[in-house]
């Protein structure tokens, strides 16, 4: 277990040719995004003479820039949102041990297994109603609603796995709540945070219906749905579709690996418990 | 009884599914549209995505004769828009102008959508010319013109000129030259017909090929007769169709696992010359062309049902159909922009870029020849509208566009599918 | 340190704080409200739809009592839908958990390359669905690029119109769902095999115990709370399962890969049958409920998560 034998050789080797397998559709992505549009050789082929008109092509048609500043509007600020108050949340739901308190864990909890489709058509009527259709606000609203049970859910994790003296502590030294949860705890639940964070922001940013629904008619659009109506355009130019799409996830898989190692540690800290 | 109404009608108020509540009785188009005060404001146009490349055009000038008037057009893919299109209209934030197809058949379509008073009657426009009184069947309902086409567009069976040259196969006239082609055509190492039936629409096409010939030319009255309960598609001449479909595949005609197959792959294989012909709407056809070598040309034909020449009929249908919001917001431009479409200019310009023919004739109009026998054939009345543009719900043509899927896959046979129609169009 | 199901309830008091006010019961309203806006209210009022034949347009409906659920049940085309849903559900969740669980074993491990892997195995899980069913509908194509390998390993024999036969196109749509799944559960795995003490292993490696034996006896049962989470949300994501059906296959070929997901979006905004797709919301909604309270139950029975 702590040092590189043999058999940790054969596993590496193993490992990676997993990776491989799973590398495969990566390498069809990149092999044909940079290939020239009348190359009509196997996909399989390496392309030697790379081109990045395609990534030119492909950003200058399908106007993918527009629709990043929407997906990242929305992304970040959902996902603000979601952690201010999920994270709040957590602390009373863990800590108190109310009936009040418990009732309310479970009934957030059971919005984890609600399918949103029956929610959709309804919800949409009350945004046109309070005016936010059409803007990226009820995009932010809608997720920031949605994704409560499951952001809950990691953030009770974690914490109960806390210990509570230092905020018992805090208490003692006669600090109010808020500064307490402010203060204390929340820095405590970085890791998890992290992992929120992460989740969120790939969930938002890919997610396809909802925008599609929303944002309809506006002009704005979202990455998944500038990328779907790019693709119907452009079906049979696999080079340009290929490139459009490999622009539409950069920016969520650089943020993914920016951010990467605080998934496992937010994980791991709600399985403590 | 009365309550349970009475609940019903309080929910959809609550639910705020009735626009009516925030509607204020607003000039009719009629009214606004006679005066010649310059427009102004903003005009919201929705249409599907296909639409782009010739409606832009039509706006942008539109745009450049009144100065005072902003249009903003969205596009959205054939089942995003139609999605789409019922949520903004029960909603009230749909566009002033917006695609609305001829006829019924999907959730986007005229049967659908004017019933539930959404589209304005646009008899009541004055100026907008007349249309072909062919289409009156799929643009009215009692007597009120619910959608403008802006074209004709028609199925027929495109070839790649220089592949079927090369493969020594002739352009079929008769139901055996089309066996006899295909037989050419693998002899040649090509394939006959390219297919995609992995993209829905297509499923289809053939098989309205088939039957303008066998059941609508033979009886015009099939469509009325299924209606009143005294024909079914499964003892018409619909299942004659569909086994010849299926003889055609037997025979060889199509790309190898044609379920697997997207269409935008079987027009690759069309502008390539790996297959010699394929049964496409003639709005691809500009596609199919810009796929194709340099040089190449294609030409098309109404696929052939029978021995004689003479009973080919081709599917032929307005196209392109735009509607007006009842409850448009700004209702004046709209029924402007509907007139300025309606301009022979507009009108040649848009079925230029289509590859259609304009829904009414214009001299400023030049044919494509590849569209030839649909001009012919339109100007001669032998075509007949896409039959699911006649059916009275959407789920009969899903039935049968998924019934062909499952019949290439062994999963159903004709008979099933056939029967599975019939249940459709009886319900509801 | 070592965490025995006796230590629980120990661990269980000392996370509360008896003193703490109930006011602090506030902190969880922001969070209630939203969520009861966005989820609670209308799936309430959407509810009362799956009783009624509203097309989504009209301005009026009649109720119609529990006629949407049986015409759900009496159609071969939705009756397939939720058999096949319930089979995406315990197909991909079976296999990427045991994926998942072999990476995370294998990557917490010395090898060297061990940190790039994780976040290469990862990777899938962030990508966009619908980019995802894009890049594999033409990796799938009969002439595509995965019939191409087949065929260059000398395993022609296996090739298949995967998306256009009925009979492999559900298979496919499920091998995109697990390399995307895969990644996630490994990394929840990772975490929870972090958590065990090196030395517990070790202690029982000197007892003489075989690395199978090991991992059944030490590494399985401290293992559960991941399992838990991991099994619950791939199953959770199995009975949801849309953008990778919608795009792929569009349901087909012939109705063969519809899951309820996709048919619910077809119902109800391509034939405008609202009252019965959101019926049909509700079925998936007591499935998804019962298959969790049974396995949140078994793994429980098993000293798992709490």
């Amino acid at each position: 277990m702590t040092r590189y034998t043999w058999r940790t050789g054969i596993l590496e080797v193993l490992m990676l040719v997993v990776a491989l397998v799973f590398a495969f559709p990566f390498y069809i992505l990149i092999n044909l995004a940079i290939r020239k549009e009348n190359d009509q050789g196997s996909p399989l082929v390496p392309t030697f003479a790379p081109t990045i008109e395609n990534f030119v092509n492909a950003w200058n048609q399908a106007s993918l820039g527009g629709a990043i500043v929407n997906s990242l509007m929305v992304s970040v600020l959902s996902v603000v949102v979601i952690v201010f108050v999920s994270a709040m949340a957590s602390y009373p739901l863990v800590r108190l041990t109310s009936r009040l308190s418990k009732t309310a864990y479970w009934v957030i909890m059971v919005g984890l297994l609600l399918p949103f489709q029956v929610a959709l058509i309804p919800l949409y009527t009350t945004i046109r109603d309070i005016g936010l259709l059409g803007t990226t606000w009820s995009l932010v609203l809608f997720y920031a609603g949605l994704q409560v049970p499951f952001s809950v859910f990691l953030y009770t994790g974690f914490l109960r796995a806390l210990p509570a003296e230092y905020e018992e502590a805090a208490w003692v030294d006669g600090a109010g709540p808020l500064t307490t949860f402010w203060r204390i705890v929340f820095p405590m639940m970085r890791p998890v945070t992290g992992t929120v964070i992460i989740l969120n922001a790939i969930f938002v940013w890919n997610d396809f219906l909802t925008p599609l629904l929303y944002l309809s008619g506006s002009g704005s659009q979202t990455i998944p749905v500038a990328l779907f109506s790019f693709v119907g355009e452009y079906q049979s130019n696999w080079p340009i579709v290929f490139a459009g799409l490999i622009i539409g996830i950069a920016p969520i898989l650089i943020v993914y690996f920016l951010l990467q190692k605080t998934v496992i540690q937010g994980f791991s800290g709600g399985l403590k418990g | 009884m009365e309550s349970k109404k009475a609940i019903a009608v309080t929910l959809a108020a609550l639910l705020a599914l009735g626009t009516a509540a925030c509607s204020s009785p607003a000039p009719t188009p009629a009214e606004t549209a006679g005066a010649d005060a310059p427009l102004s404001g903003t005009l919201v146009i929705g249409a599907y995505a296909t639409a782009k490349p010739a409606l832009d055009p039509i706006i942008a000038q539109f745009e450049e004769a009144n100065p005072g008037l902003t249009v903003t057009a969205t596009y959205a893919d054939n089942q995003q828009y139609q999605a789409a299109i019922r949520t903004q209209l029960s909603s009230g934030t749909a566009p002033d102008v917006f695609t609305v197809w001829p006829g019924n058949g999907n959730p986007g379509a005229m049967e659908v959508l004017a019933p539930t008073g959404y589209l304005l009657d646009l008899s009541t426009i004055d100026g907008l010319p007349a249309l072909p009184e062919a289409l009156d069947s799929v643009t009215k309902i009692d007597d009120k013109r619910y959608v403008f086409p802006m074209t004709v567009a028609g199925i027929g069976a495109v070839y790649n000129e220089q592949a079927v040259e090369e493969a020594g196969a002739k352009v079929p006239t008769t139901w055996s030259e089309v066996l006899d082609f295909c037989e050419a055509a693998t002899d040649a190492g090509k394939v006959g017909f390219s297919l995609g039936l992995q993209s829905l629409f297509v499923t289809q096409l053939i098989n309205y090929s088939l039957t303008s010939t066998l059941v609508y030319a033979a009886d015009p009255d099939f469509e009325s007769k299924v209606k009143d309960g005294d024909a079914t598609f499964l003892k018409s001449k619909w299942k004659k169709a569909f086994e010849m479909y299926m003889d055609m595949n037997d025979a060889g005609c199509f790309t190898a696992n044609p379920n697997g197959t997207t269409n935008d792959i079987a027009q690759a294989d069309l502008a390539s010359g790996k297959a010699l012909a394929s049964v496409t709407l003639t709005t691809t056809i500009s596609q199919i062309k810009a796929l194709a070598p340099a040089g190449t040309t294609f030409g098309m034909f109404a696929l052939p049902a029978t021995e004689d020449p003479d009973d080919t009929w081709m599917p032929a249908a307005a196209f392109d159909g735009f509607g007006l919001n009842a409850k448009a917001k700004n209702p004046a431009a709209a029924a402007a922009f509907l007139k300025y479409m309606a301009s022979p200019d507009s009108m040649a310009s848009y079925a230029t870029v289509a590859g259609s023919l304009p829904s009414i004739d214009t001299d400023k109009f030049t044919l494509n020849p590849a569209l030839a026998i649909l001009d012919t054939d339109w100007k001669a009345g032998k075509t007949y509208p896409f039959p699911d543009q006649l059916w009275p719900n959407p789920v009969v043509s899903s039935a049968h566009k998924e019934g062909v899927q499952k019949v290439f896959g062994g999963q159903a046979s004709i008979d099933d599918i056939l029967n599975a129609m019939d249940v459709a169009y009886k319900t509801q | 340190m070592a965490r025995t199901s006796e230590a629980a309830p120990a661990a269980l008091k000392r996370r509360r704080i008896t003193s703490m006010p109930r006011t602090v019961l506030l902190f969880a309203v922001p969070a209630l409200a939203l969520y009861t806006f966005v989820l609670l209210v209308p799936t309430a009022r959407g509810t009362v739809f799956a009783f009624t034949n509203w097309d989504g347009l009209s301005r009026t409906f009649d109720f119609v009592g529990f006629n949407n659920f049986a015409a759900i049940f009496a159609n071969p085309d939705s009756v397939k839908a939720i058999i096949n849903t319930l089979i995406i559900a315990f197909v991909t969740t079976f296999i990427a958990n045991a994926i998942g669980l072999a990476l995370a074993v294998a990557l917490n491990s010395r090898i060297k390359s061990r940190n790039a892997l994780r976040v290469f195995f990862f990777a899938p899980a962030v990508l966009t669905p619908v980019v995802t069913a894009y890049l594999f509908k033409y990796i799938f194509a009969p002439l595509g690029p995965l019939n191409g390998v087949l065929d260059a390993f000398g395993l022609g024999v296996l090739k298949q119109d995967w998306l256009g036969d009925p009979n492999w196109a559900l298979i496919a749509v499920m091998i995109v769902i697990i390399w995307q799944q895969s990644g996630y559960t490994m990394v929840i795995y990772l975490a929870g095999l972090q958590g065990i003490p090196a030395e517990l292993l070790e202690a029982s490696a000197v007892d003489g115990a075989g690395a199978g034996r090991r991992f059944w006896s030490i590494t399985r049962p401290l293992l559960a709370p991941a399992i838990t989470i991991s099994v619950m949300l791939t199953l959770i994501h199995g009975l949801k399962v849309f953008a990778e059906v919608y795009v792929m296959t569009g349901g087909g070929p012939g109705n063969s890969t519809n899951s309820l997901s996709t048919l619910i979006y077809k119902n109800a905004f391509q034939f405008g049958l609202f009252g019965s797709s959101i019926a049909m919301a509700l079925i998936l909604l007591v499935m998804v409920a019962l298959i969790s309270a049974i396995q949140y139950r078994a793994l429980l029975a098993q000293g798992g998560h709490k």
